[in-house]
């Protein structure tokens, strides 16, 4: 039980100490991936489609052609050597000039005949938008001024600034095949590089909806949740009064005694054993653990949200402690006071929801005046738990500046009486 | 304390849905503009047809125009790609399939899926999906010529040419346009990011020591060290219950908050540990979790600031220091604090009972770690838990020697 908690613990703190903080977003190891990823695929792609036009220029005898397409097979092979060599940026930087180069020679080869407007030039619109992606998490100049040469090719090819004559007589067909096939990949590309965009976008906000979460059950770890809450919206200090509640506090017996020739590791180790096991308890009984004092623990119900039964979920939580405590050889001894008390969070720093009040003096003296393997309540305690739980008389206590105070043992549960609204809630 | 405990990705989703709701407005206007134009063109060309399929935007557009404003910007995003769809088929339509006029406008259909899986971003998938089949079916139709249908009206080569360069050059800037708003997502959640995880970290630096949270994603909870010399301080105030007596719950906190904030500036100044506070009184440590020589010193230095800043306050405290070997660490599975275990604690609190209202009390082992910097007067011995008496001290200031 011990070690799932610890697991949980482990999980949701250690995201916060190994992701990615503002300034090294670069080293994001998953979307460095997806970049690699991309320029992979984007090398496959072009070495595919040099391929194709590397057959069609060879059956057509078109040799320059065919040369072109020849250097973008080796560049293309270039940069699936950098991805595999983890050389990523460099990698980006070469994807980008190859195709700025292999558009450009295309279209210097496309040239201009009448009648056949320019298309090839269509492929810089693409090499734009893959550049903002793979340059992600470049500045933004860098892909930019990318985009810009995109643009600067594409305008001079569209309003024939760039005009030449094709070094080839190319016939009607051929023409149209190569429209066709640009038109197609443009589209393709595009959708391709828009999914990849909302893929990016969706991971962003995944991984924002994570830390965010995380947030919140650190926050539901520290503080009772109804506060956490509280202070996500107003984000003060604040501080409240509860007339009726219960304290409750508890102290392992001569612990140090009974751990003598343990090291200090082990002591802690065991003391977190307890205390985990009594975390676990107050939670089943919806009592708020206010803190631990060494070997002391402090709960409490009836805060931060009021309850009427406040003094039976302490009295169910007492006993099953003591239970849990003898389990493990460690004797307890408790003191259990119920009262008005103030509770808030103060200070600046390593703040904790904390009570104030007379009542909670009283409660911890219960416990200190306490017997050991003993729960120690005060009258109105006593009072307020009714007829439903067996007590012994323990007579008067003399409690330092109050005088003489009324104290019972609390034995147990009065068999055959029905349980209390606790469980019936 | 204060926290601004804002959810980001919740403020993230609210700003796409505002910049799709601005980028529909802009889109519509657009539409607007270019329909009326084109109307005006339509109707002094007298072509009807172009005339038909302007009115048609115009009336699409002033619907999406009382959508937006109702907010409405679920339906305003399928409004806007239909409407843009049925434009383009319209004017392609016009367009037509004319020998030795190769066809472009259907290059918009391209912009139009880009576009869908922006204003479509928190839709299931397959709806933006949905949107790019259409335009790929209309696109490949068209780029083929299975659509092929007669020019309603014949352009002038000069024309014909004009209209090409706008879309091609059209068809770059909006695509690229669309890129830098994925862009612009993309930045604003890595910034909420990094907001949300600075605010994760601040919230765990306030709650635990450094390079203890840390220890929280290793260990999980129930670790802990062993310093064998560090120093711990215990402060309480004199007479907090009767001062409370006449006072209101609430007026009882605040004077406790404004106490212990200003106790929690000087510890910051002092660079010790605050470790906890247990009702009136107040907890620090020196020495844990990093090692430092002078604890005794720091801690004794912080005391004469601590009743110094309550004095102003007009409080009086009472303080024990004490020097020796101790535990610290982490225990529980809620509600975390860093916390020491040792005789040296009990010895600090013991110092601090036994102290006059007022003073600094001190034992002989803290007295032994300050090498003589502070003069010191001879009080009665306190007791160790076992019960060992140790020789115990008050600091009445510190010594000038330099």
């Amino acid at each position: 039980m011990v070690g799932d908690s610890r697991r949980r613990v482990r999980a949701t703190f250690a995201p916060v100490f190994s992701a990615p903080g503002p300034s090294d977003a670069a080293s994001d190891p998953e979307r460095s991936r997806l970049v690699a990823a991309v320029i992979r695929a984007a090398a496959t792609v072009s070495m595919v489609l040099c391929a194709i036009w590397l057959v069609i220029a060879l059956s057509l005898r078109w040799w320059p052609v065919v040369a072109v397409e020849f250097i973008g097979l080796a560049s293309c092979a270039l940069l699936l050597w950098l991805v595999a060599q983890g050389r990523l940026v460099a990698a980006s930087h070469a994807t980008m000039w190859t195709l700025l180069a292999l558009i450009l020679w295309i279209t210097l080869l496309e040239g201009n005949v009448e009648g056949r407007p320019p298309v090839l030039h269509l492929y810089a619109a693409c090499l734009a938008m893959i550049g903002y992606f793979i340059f992600a998490n470049a500045p933004r100049r860098v892909p930019a001024g990318y985009a810009a040469l995109c643009l600067l090719l594409f305008v001079s090819r569209e309003l024939e600034w760039l005009a030449l004559p094709s070094p080839f007589a190319l016939d009607a067909d051929a023409s149209d095949l190569t429209r066709h096939v640009t038109f197609l990949a443009v589209f393709i590309m595009s959708l391709a590089m828009a999914k990849l965009f909302v893929r990016d976008v969706t991971a962003a906000e995944r991984r924002l909806a994570d830390v965010n979460r995380r947030l919140e059950v650190i926050l539901e770890t520290m503080l009772p949740r109804s506060v956490a809450r509280r202070l996500r919206r107003g984000g003060r200090t604040f501080a409240d009064a509860f007339p009726g509640v219960t304290i409750l506090f508890a102290d392992l017996v001569d612990f140090d005694a009974r751990t003598k020739g343990l090291t200090a590791r082990e002591i802690v180790a065991l003391l977190d054993d307890v205390f985990t096991r009594f975390d676990e308890l107050s939670e089943k009984w919806g009592v708020e653990k206010i803190k631990t004092m060494g070997t002391g623990y402090m709960a409490v119900a009836g805060i931060p949200e009021a309850r009427s039964d406040h003094a039976q979920a302490v009295a169910h939580l007492a006993l099953e402690m003591r239970e849990a405590s003898a389990a493990l050889g460690l004797p307890i001894r408790i003191g259990i006071n119920s009262g008005p008390v103030v509770a808030g969070v103060i200070g600046r720093k390593r703040f904790i929801y904390d009570l104030w009040g007379d009542a909670v003096n009283v409660a911890s003296r219960m416990e200190s005046q306490g017997l050991t393997g003993a729960i120690q309540v005060t009258d109105t305690t006593k009072e307020a738990l009714g007829e439903a739980f067996r007590f012994d008389a323990r007579g008067a206590l003399e409690l330092k500046g109050r005088g003489a105070v009324r104290a019972w043992l609390l034995l147990g549960e009065n068999v055959g009486t029905v349980r209390s609204a606790t469980e019936a809630s | 304390m204060s926290f601004e405990f804002v959810f980001t990705d919740v403020h993230f989703h609210r700003q796409r849905q505002r910049r799709v709701r601005r980028l529909l407005i802009v889109c519509n206007t657009i539409v607007l503009s270019g329909c009326i134009a084109w109307l005006v063109f339509g109707m002094s060309w007298r072509a009807w047809p172009i005339v038909a399929i302007q009115v048609g935007g115009i009336a699409a557009s002033v619907v999406l125009a009382v959508v937006l404003r109702r907010r409405n910007v679920r339906l305003a995003r399928h409004l806007i790609l239909g409407t843009v769809l049925a434009l383009l088929v319209g004017i392609m339509a016009v367009e037509g399939t004319a020998p030795g006029h190769p066809r472009v406008v259907h290059l918009y259909l391209v912009v139009v899926a880009v576009a869908a899986h922006l204003l479509l971003f928190d839709a299931p998938p397959r709806v933006p999906a949905a949107y790019a089949a259409v335009c790929f079916v209309i696109f490949v139709g068209r780029e083929f010529g299975w659509l092929s249908v007669p020019p309603i009206m014949p352009l002038e080569p000069d024309a014909a040419t004009s209209a090409r360069h706008v879309t091609v050059v059209a068809f770059f800037a909006i695509l690229l346009v669309l890129t830098r708003l994925f862009v612009i997502d993309i930045d604003a959640a890595g910034r909420q990011f990094a907001l949300a995880n600075q605010r994760l970290r601040e919230m765990l630096e306030n709650m635990l020591p450094d390079g203890v949270a840390s220890r929280l994603s290793t260990e999980g909870h129930g670790f802990a060290d062993a310093f064998p010399s560090c120093s711990v301080l215990y402060a309480d105030i004199v007479g907090f219950t009767r001062m409370s007596a006449g006072k209101s719950p609430e007026e009882i906190v605040t004077l406790l908050n404004d106490i212990f904030s200003q106790f929690d500036d000087l510890v910051d100044e002092a660079g010790v540990e605050k470790i906890k506070t247990v009702g009136d009184a107040y907890m620090v440590a020196a020495g844990v979790p990093r090692p430092r020589a002078d604890h005794a010193e720091a801690l004794v230095s912080l005391a004469f600031r601590m009743r110094e800043a309550a004095g102003g306050l007009g409080v009086a405290l009472r303080i024990g220091v004490n020097t020796g070997p101790l535990v610290a660490g982490l225990i529980g599975r809620t509600r975390f604090i860093y916390d020491l275990w040792g005789d040296a604690v009990s010895l600090a609190t013991q110092a601090e009972t036994a102290c006059e209202p007022g003073g600094i009390e001190i034992t002989q082992m803290t007295l032994r770690e300050l090498g003589g910097r502070f003069a010191v007067v001879p009080r009665p011995a306190v007791r160790r838990p076992g019960g060992a008496e140790v020789a115990a001290y008050v600091v009445t200031g510190p010594i000038e020697t330099r």
